[in-house]
This record gives C-alpha cells, sequence and structure tokens, in this order.
C-alpha cells in the first residue's frame, strides 16, 4: 500500500517542475511539454482521490 | 514489491524531469519527456486507472511527442538550441518555495483521520477490476449530451482554428 502523501508529494513536484519549465524556456514545444506536465499532476491527483473515494467503489460495483 | 515499483518510478520521474530542465538541446527534451510520460503511465497502471494509462500512453507519447518529433525533423528551420529566459529568480525561486509548503502540509495531514479515506475498500482488502467498462458505460449512460456538445466545440475549434490559418496568408481554400 504506497501512502498517500507520497503520491501528492511526487504530483506536487511534477506541477512546480512543469511551472518552472513554463517560465524558464523560451522554446513554444518544451512550453507545451510543461503544459503536459502539469495535466499529468492534476490527473495523478484525481486518481488518488478517485482511488481513496468510497462511493466511487460503491458506484462500481453497482455496474459488475 | 508495489512500494519498490511506485519509488523507482518516481525517482525516474523526477530525475527525468530535472533532467528536461536542464537541457538545452530540443531532442534530448523530447527523449526525456518521453521517458517521464511513460513513467507516470505505470504510475496510474499502479493506482489502478488502467484506462487514464492507456489513454496517456496512445495519445500523449505515441501522438503528441511523435507528432512534435516530426514536425521537428522535417522543418529544419527551428532553432534547436534554445536559450533561457531572465525571469528566473521568480521560476527558480517561488515555485520550489511553492513545492516544499506544499510538501510539508502533506506530509503533515493526518490522512487515515478523514472518514471517506478511512473506510476505503482498499484497506479491506477488496480488489479493484478494470475501469474501461464503467467509464464507458457511464459516459454513453449518464453523460451522452455532455459528450456530443463537447464532440461539437472541439469541432467548431478545429474548423476556426483552420479558418484562421489559411485567412492570413492567402484566400481560404474552404
Amino acid at each position: 500500500m504506497i501512502p498517500l502523501s507520497h503520491i501528492l508529494i511526487l504530483s506536487c513536484l511534477l506541477f512546480a517542475l512543469g511551472i518552472i519549465i513554463i517560465s524558464t524556456k523560451r522554446n513554444a514545444i518544451v512550453v507545451a511539454i510543461g503544459i503536459e506536465l502539469i495535466f499529468n499532476a492534476a490527473n495523478l491527483n484525481f486518481i488518488t482521490f478517485s482511488q481513496q473515494c468510497r462511493a466511487f467503489s460503491f458506484y462500481f460495483h453497482a455496474f459488475e | 514489491m508495489i512500494q519498490i515499483v511506485f519509488y523507482f518510478l518516481g525517482f525516474s520521474i523526477l530525475l527525468s524531469g530535472i533532467l528536461l530542465l536542464l537541457s538545452k538541446h530540443l531532442i534530448h527534451t523530447l527523449f526525456l519527456s518521453a521517458i517521464l510520460l511513460l513513467s507516470i503511465a505505470g504510475i496510474y497502471i499502479l493506482l489502478h486507472a488502467d484506462f487514464i494509462a492507456m489513454i496517456q500512453i496512445i495519445i500523449s507519447v505515441g501522438g503528441t511527442l511523435i507528432l512534435i518529433v516530426f514536425g521537428m525533423m522535417l522543418t529544419t528551420h527551428l532553432p534547436y538550441q534554445h536559450r533561457i529566459k531572465k525571469n528566473t529568480i521568480l521560476s527558480w525561486g517561488l515555485f520550489p518555495l511553492l513545492a516544499g509548503i506544499l510538501t510539508y502540509i502533506f506530509l503533515s495531514i493526518n490522512w487515515n483521520a478523514i472518514d471517506w479515506i478511512k473506510n476505503n475498500p482498499i484497506h479491506k482488502n477488496e480488489s479493484l477490476k478494470n475501469t474501461t467498462l464503467l467509464i464507458g458505460t457511464t459516459l454513453i449512460a449518464n453523460y451522452a449530451l455532455l459528450i456530443e456538445l463537447i464532440g461539437i466545440l472541439l469541432l467548431m475549434a478545429t474548423v476556426g482554428a483552420l479558418a484562421i490559418m489559411y485567412s492570413k496568408k492567402n484566400r481560404s481554400p474552404l
């Protein structure tokens, strides 16, 4: 079982890396990659909390 | 075992991200971002989100990144070396500070005291199955109108972008 705070710290570091890449790089392609990193950090947060949510799992078992 | 894989993937994410931040060659940046996105897809698989992991591999790595690589190889007038902007104090100072404050907050919160985390089924060893069926049935059954509206919006954005792009240089071919 991975602790919740470690995943959140990973996504937070990913977000900070994306922000630094956006604000320091000058090339448009690299800025797009930084935006991609920020999207992935947000996705990681969503997935982490949906894994922890119990209502989602009830909904899930209703479909099976 | 899962923890070892998670920490290995997290280490590879952070290492490739820091190298991506420091590298000045565009091809190195693209390959490092491929490694980074694939490691994030591995972490999605570890967190039982198989659909998102497949989407990540297909669209982000296989679509966008390969498109950027081909576009860069076909248009040789792009500057491969890119310089660094001048607002370095803001980026190198403020955002590590933000990351440190957020890390401290995440470590100091007692997550097991929250009810819906305390009662979650993973702590009771209930197995999670694949999420693709759930996502498909939910999108078609409950949110069909929203899906159609998003499709129309994306179509309008595509047609508008094409019209703007063609109307600046020469006559519109549409």
